[in-house]
């Protein structure tokens, strides 16, 4: 079997990317809460692999520490989407065109229609910034996007002839949507998660951006490239780090959601071998 | 001289042969049929004349149009040919219009791009040629949009697409597949006048040989990228010299031999049921009258029977089969089987919905992809759960691929591994894994090849002496119906206009529907199938 090209890089980056995290949980090269003045702003070198910020911590070290941050917010903010959005998907397409589907539905648009930042500041305002609230606010926003997606596959799946057939079976809708419909729409859903999941980092990193998400000294992708805003013209490799491991890391997952679509769906087998 | 002349045209994509060594030739006002079954390459043969091919496809040989060869040409070259010399009319009208232009533009189209008319002459035009393929008046005006029409009446804008600016030859892709029979008729009787007056000629490529004895000069018959018989019509259907166009013409009219007899006892009673579509329980729903599919229809099996039920696009017959299944709901009247009542919404007991299985019609659509044949096969079984050891499925899993015709092993494999046919075959197999009494065919062999068709049937015929079955035939095609059923009923607009046997329907027709419908199955000439 073929694999594609996009899904090898996808791999590798993601990898990298998840590395990197793990192995910051051990190791760093510098202690990124210790201040050392004297080194500050250096450029990058043996001893400082991507040089020093304006408090003399090593960017490098920040970064792999940042990772950790990104990937537990986004992760727990999918999960969140994905543990109620789906569900509510599923009975949205089996109960189409009764109340239940309009109130799950509309309640949806309700959310939609405020602008994430703004219930972010919103639940910020009220119980302070945190790491925590960041979560909330994130999965808040994912659970419409995950029943939108669920209830428009679904809804195709169940005009189709082997619905009926299980229908006809005895099956019941519960049992449908468990056995038929979510195995086909499953691809659909990985592919949306891994958007949700990069998505995930990027909103991480615009709410610790406007100092709404994990609070200093603990290191964050977003909050490096907002202190490093004022230092940009004598020291752009403080904004330069932090932003081509930001598109990376999107990008690794992004394309490996799309990789692992291809390969899981047995129709599209056929076509990648 | 000839309009158009293929001589040893062969083509390949990516090493695989498509077309071999095809010949082809098109005289002035001539129809000549091109016949074969699906993937036999004749749509590849159409879109090779026009020069459409993918850029990876690979030809040899040579096309001529008039004295020019055409498949040396460039795209520019063929872009004056396309639409003016040769036009193309397509099979599905409804994707072949764009829905965001009138009917009348997209007529005056090929004028604007090749004649150089004027707007105001070019619509003109384009409102006589509609009336001249026979749209009524009211839709000649000029902002009429395809969706506002008739599929008929979409094939005839097609036509008149393809005809408008006189070319010398059309070409169409089985112009009348997607269209009732009745209205099938009207299209073809529309491009055989438009050949006779006009003296265009007309490559009319499909699968169906009974359309083209009806109307073809010559035929070709194609058979996986070959053409193996081509010749005068008649010459080739009486003759009939190479074995292929004997299995083709064999297949046409095929009558599984044995036909089981009914016994008297009751088992399907349908008592003057209505339904209606548009009862949406939802918030924002229009509160608007529902749309009545079925009214006041009755009808009975018995034991051993095959019932048809013929009907047209929209005469309710899914509704009727969704609505036997207790998977949609009636109003009125009742459905009893095997004294038990059967109403969708309220439960109905396993033992019952047992009783009856069902088989689709598009072979594709009738399984989940993703689960592998043993579980699809078994999928009745849940209905009488805990009955069975997990083993006793598996060997009943296998002893009903073997009698439709598979082995056991393909148990393991996936639906998308199988041709249209074998997934007909399952379709059977899991209709039968639990033994029920009445399998609803809903049109179970429409989308099959002729001689698959044929194959199907008579597995069909033989389950059904084997175990006892009683069928509920529904089809669009009077003409396989008749041949498979021991009792036909014919449906218009959700009731039911005649009932009798098969024979009687077809001789003697009493209803104006009926007699219609009998009036409009192409046939193919009783003495050119049995003189040899």
């Amino acid at each position: 079997m073929k694999i594609p090209l996009a899904f090898i890089i996808g791999c590798i980056l993601s990898f990298l990317f998840f590395v990197m995290t793990i192995v910051s949980l051990f190791w760093i090269p510098h202690e990124v809460e210790k201040l050392n003045i004297l080194e500050r702003l250096k450029g990058p070198s043996y001893q400082y692999f991507l040089g020093t910020d304006h408090f003399g911590r090593d960017i490098f070290s920040m970064l792999m520490v940042g990772g950790q941050t990104s990937i537990t917010v986004a992760l727990i903010a999918v999960s969140v989407g994905m543990i109620f959005g789906i569900p509510l998907g599923l009975l949205a397409a089996a109960s189409r065109q009764s109340i239940w589907d309009d109130l799950i539905m509309r309640s949806n648009d309700l959310i939609f229609a405020f602008p994430s930042l703004v219930i972010a500041i919103l639940i910020t305002a009220v119980f302070g910034p945190s790491a925590i609230n960041a979560i909330i606010a994130i999965g808040i926003f994912n659970v419409p996007v995950f029943a939108r997606v669920t209830r428009g596959a679904a809804l195709s799946i169940w005009t189709l002839d082997f619905i009926l057939s299980a229908r006809i079976a005895g099956k019941g809708s519960l049992r449908i949507s468990v056995e038929h419909i979510l195995p086909n729409i499953l691809s659909l859903l990985i592919v949306q998660g891994s958007i949700q999941f990069s998505l995930g980092i990027l909103a991480e990193a615009g709410l610790s951006y406007v100092g709404l998400g994990v609070q200093p000294p603990t290191p964050s992708w977003g909050r490096m490239l907002a202190d490093s805003q004022t230092m940009i013209s004598f020291a752009p490799n403080l904004a330069l780090f932090p932003g081509i491991t930001i598109i990376l890391a999107v990008l690794g997952l992004n394309l490996l959601g799309d990789g692992a679509r291809d390969l899981l769906d047995p129709r599209l087998q056929d076509k990648i071998r | 001289m000839n309009i158009l002349s293929v001589s040893d045209f062969s083509l390949t994509f990516k090493n695989k042969n498509i077309l071999k060594n095809v010949h082809l030739k098109v005289a002035p006002g001539q129809i000549v049929g091109l016949a074969g079954e699906s993937g036999s390459g004749k749509s590849m043969t159409a879109l090779s004349i026009l020069n459409l091919l993918p850029s990876y496809s690979k030809k040899t040989g040579k096309i001529f149009f008039k004295d020019s060869c055409i498949s040396d040409f460039s795209d520019k070259e063929m872009c004056r040919i396309r639409g003016d010399k040769i036009s193309l009319i397509f099979q599905e009208p409804l994707t072949a219009l764009n829905p965001l232009k009138t009917i009348q533009s997209q007529v005056a189209e090929p004028l604007l791009i090749h004649k150089n008319y004027t707007k105001r002459e070019a619509n003109q035009v384009a409102a006589d040629t509609l009336h001249r393929v026979g749209l009524p008046k009211h839709l000649l005006h000029r902002d009429v949009y395809p969706h506002e029409i008739s599929g008929g009446q979409q094939q005839r804008v097609l036509i008149a697409k393809g005809f408008v600016a006189k070319p010398n030859l059309i070409i169409a892709d089985e112009p009348t597949t997607s269209l009732d029979v009745t209205t099938q008729a009207g299209i073809l009787k529309l491009l055989e006048d438009l050949v006779k007056s006009e003296g265009v000629s007309l490559l009319l490529i499909t699968h169906d040989l009974a359309v083209l004895s009806q109307c073809a000069h010559r035929v070709a018959i194609m058979k996986s990228g070959e053409i193996v018989e081509e010749g005068e019509t008649e010459e080739v259907f009486r003759q009939r010299k190479s074995q292929y166009t004997r299995k083709l013409l064999d297949s046409v009219n095929y009558a599984p031999a044995k036909k089981s007899k009914a016994s008297g006892k009751l088992l399907l009673s349908v008592d003057k049921i209505s339904s209606s579509y548009g009862s949406s329980e939802s918030l924002f729903a229009s509160k608007q009258a529902k749309f009545k599919v079925l009214n006041n229809v009755t009808l009975k099996i018995f034991e051993r029977e095959i019932l048809g039920v013929v009907g047209e696009s929209g005469s309710g017959k899914s509704t009727l089969v969704k609505t036997i299944l207790g998977v949609h709901k009636y109003e009125n009247g009742s459905i009893i089987l095997n004294n038990k009542k059967i109403d969708a919404g309220k439960y109905i007991d396993s033992e019952t919905r047992s009783l009856m299985q069902v088989v689709f019609q598009d072979p594709y659509g009738s399984f989940n992809p993703r689960h592998k044949i043993r579980r699809l096969v078994a999928e009745p079984f849940h209905l009488v759960k805990g009955v069975f050891t997990k083993k006793d499925i598996n060997d009943r899993v296998d002893i009903a691929l073997r009698e439709v015709g598979l082995s056991p092993d393909d148990a393991k494999r996936y639906i998308h591994e199988f041709s249209g046919g074998q997934r007909q075959r399952i379709a059977i197999a899991r209709a039968l894994i639990i033994k029920p009494k009445l399998i609803i065919l809903d049109e179970a062999v429409s989308a099959l090849d002729v001689s698959i068709k044929a194959q199907i049937l008579d597995l069909l015929a033989e389950l059904a002496q084997r175990h006892a079955l009683s069928y509920l035939f529904v089809s669009h095609d009077l003409s396989v119906v008749q041949n498979v059923s021991n009792r036909v009923i014919v449906m218009q607009k959700g009731t039911v206009v005649e009932e009798g046997t098969a024979s009687e329907i077809l001789s003697f027709p009493k209803a104006d529907y009926t007699k219609k419908l009998v009036k409009a199955i192409p046939k193919i000439p009783v003495s050119w199938l049995s003189g040899g």
